[in-house]
């Protein structure tokens, strides 16, 4: 049974670009391109371009392209001419979240002709990713509006367990910075008061936009939509860094600002507020209801000067809270 | 010796009555041993090896398959179940060596259209998301079986995973059912070795083990197994230590007293 077998350990490039443009079967093409991807070979980005571009080639074979395109800032104009080429929702799903990463304001119109399914994952994706540039150039277009009061989760805090916290040094963060640019290539962010927080047997950091930090934040963060901080999770298989959460800010006319963490999926998974409070600036966040995020209730103070973050209330619940939705159950086969 | 029937009954098998030992007491979804692919090699079962697998400590397993109505050619549906009966085999196989047992397996699927986009997975958020959303309410370890994934071989949601089934660390995504037999059973092995608490043998570095018998244990990465070890097949080891701190885990039940 050949599809049982893997390819060989000492395949030669060549070869497996002749095995991903032939006409081997979809599964044979797939660990073809896996193989050569995994090398880091430098012939993989031509093969990526054109098996992205060629209608022929099948969906997730094309879908991988995008996925691997969608990590260069270089290839947007790729992801870009790929969006005139017919392709189906799966492909066109993983070119928009490609562009989300990458793309400049240009993308945005070359997506608006992106139609899927209303109310499908692959939709929310899009949205998401629309968003995600609109929010990271500050354009004020696409915004996420602060989810309804009953949707926020609240959970009894008796009950609550602290999270664990502490405060990150800029060099502790600068040795992780090559792969954080790696996976947010056209997000900056800073190596200035980042936080590590354990959540059960997990690590994330969350770090701030270096538009969020120095003289030009305030304006920034009162001004415009941005992305205010990502969230960032270890992952020890594969080992690396993954974003995790996107904070993204909405400044309000009282001088406050509305902050709404997303997942990469676009999920909302928490919303909160800052508001000014003399030189310091005061940060909530509690957890809106999704089965992603457990219930918790988060206070800071970020000193602008400073540029410190003080956590003075980290709090989770030990279980769901009363309402929060479930996870679905597969069904038996 | 204890029969098969009280062995299945101690597992919480329901059978109503008539006990398949290939689907029930091995979880095997065709209810046939899956073939070895090596064709020099024949795989084989032993009905006492198993009652004495779980008459020690043990742990259950829920196979979840995600999106497998949407394969390509779903003509292939029977060599990929027979490829998960290989990696259910191989784990068992594997764990065997330090006396851990693989007890109940049982199968679940998600739908294509249930799991609307997520029987494809392109990134660690999307695989944290997967885990999170679903969930087998029972004392087994969640293991998803994806129809694609991009860039990765499999994923553990922590280390070591969660026993709190509402929890969203409480799975791992198994691996991708695209994959050449061989290294989708090990990485299926790798995953819910994280799950167990296992972490990588690499030491403190996040290349390779130093020695062969490291690059050829189950929990170095599969890169390493094909470098330094003697490829994916080989490279299936555990050491007695990495064996008491998965017994440890939370998912590990107490021998069957039958
Ligand atoms: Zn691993």
């Amino acid at each position: 049974m050949d599809k049982h077998k893997e390819l060989p350990a000492d395949i030669h490039d060549r070869d497996l670009m002749a095995v991903i443009a032939g006409d081997r079967p979809e599964y044979r093409r797939r660990d073809a391109m896996q193989v050569l991807l995994s090398r880091g070979s430098e012939i993989s980005l031509p093969v990526l371009r054109e098996t992205l571009l060629s209608q022929d080639a099948p969906p997730d074979l094309r879908s991988m392209a995008a996925v691997m395109l969608g990590r260069d800032v270089s290839q947007e104009r790729v992801l870009l001419d790929a969006l005139k080429v017919p392709a189906e929702p799966a492909v066109l799903r993983r070119i928009a979240q490609g562009l989300g990463r990458i793309g400049s304001p240009e993308a945005l119109d070359a997506m608006s002709k992106v139609r899927l399914k209303s109310g499908s994952r692959a939709s929310l994706n899009v949205g998401f990713a629309r968003s995600l540039i609109s929010y990271r150039h500050g354009l004020g277009q696409y915004l996420i509006p602060r989810p309804a009061d009953a949707d926020i989760l609240r959970f009894d805090h008796k009950k609550a367990v602290s999270l664990a916290f502490e405060t990150l040094k800029p060099a502790e963060v600068k040795k992780i910075m090559p792969q954080i640019n790696r996976e947010l290539p056209a997000i900056k962010l800073s190596e200035k008061a980042a936080m590590c927080f354990s959540c059960l047997n997990s690590q994330l950091w969350l770090l701030l936009n270096e538009e969020m930090v120095g003289k030009q934040a305030k304006q920034r963060a009162t001004e415009s939509n941005a992305v205010m901080a990502v969230v960032l999770k270890y992952d020890h298989c594969p080992a690396g860094w993954h974003a995790f959460e996107y904070i993204f800010s909405n400044p309000n006319r009282d001088n406050t600002i509305d902050i709404v963490g997303l997942r990469p999926s676009g999920v909302i998974t928490h919303f909160g507020q800052v508001r000014a409070d003399k030189k310091d600036a005061v940060v909530s966040l509690q957890t809106v209801n999704s089965p992603y995020a457990l219930p918790m209730a988060f206070e800071a103070i970020y000193n602008t000067d400073k540029v410190a973050l003080k956590v003075t209330r980290a709090i989770s619940s030990t279980g769901a809270a009363e309402g929060q939705i479930r996870p679905a159950v597969p069904k038996p086969a | 010796m204890a029969s098969v029937k009280s062995i299945v009954n101690c597992l919480g098998i329901d059978t109503g009555g008539t006990v398949s030992v290939l689907g029930d007491l091995f979880g095997f979804i065709r209810r046939r041993v899956p073939a070895d692919p090596d064709g020099t090699v024949t795989a084989r079962v032993s009905v006492l090896g198993q009652i004495r697998g779980v008459q020690q400590n043990h742990i259950h397993v829920n196979v979840i398959r995600v999106g497998f109505d949407a394969l390509a050619d779903p003509a292939d549906l029977d060599d990929e179940f027979e490829k998960i009966d290989y990696a259910t085999y191989r784990m068992r196989n594997i764990y065997a060596q330090v006396n851990l047992g693989v007890g109940r397996v049982w199968h679940y699927f998600i739908p294509a259209a249930d799991a609307d986009g997520m029987d494809d997975i392109a990134s660690g958020d999307e695989a944290d998301d997967l885990i999170a959303k679903w969930s087998v309410p029972n004392v087994g370890v969640d293991a998803f079986v994806v129809r694609n994934i991009d860039g990765f071989l499999g994923m553990a949601s922590g280390i070591p995973g969660s026993c709190d089934k509402e929890s969203k660390e409480d799975g791992v995504l198994a691996g991708d059912i695209g994959r050449g037999t061989e290294g989708f059973a090990r990485t299926f092995a790798h995953e819910i070795g994280h799950h167990l608490g296992l972490e990588h043998n690499h030491g403190g570095r996040p290349d390779c083990p130093d020695t062969l018998n490291g690059c050829n244990n189950i929990m170095a990465q599969t890169r390493c197994a094909t470098s330094c070890g003697g490829g994916i097949r080989a490279a299936s080891l555990l050491a007695n230590g990495q064996g008491s701190d998965m017994r440890g885990h939370c998912a590990v039940r107490n021998g069957c007293d039958v």
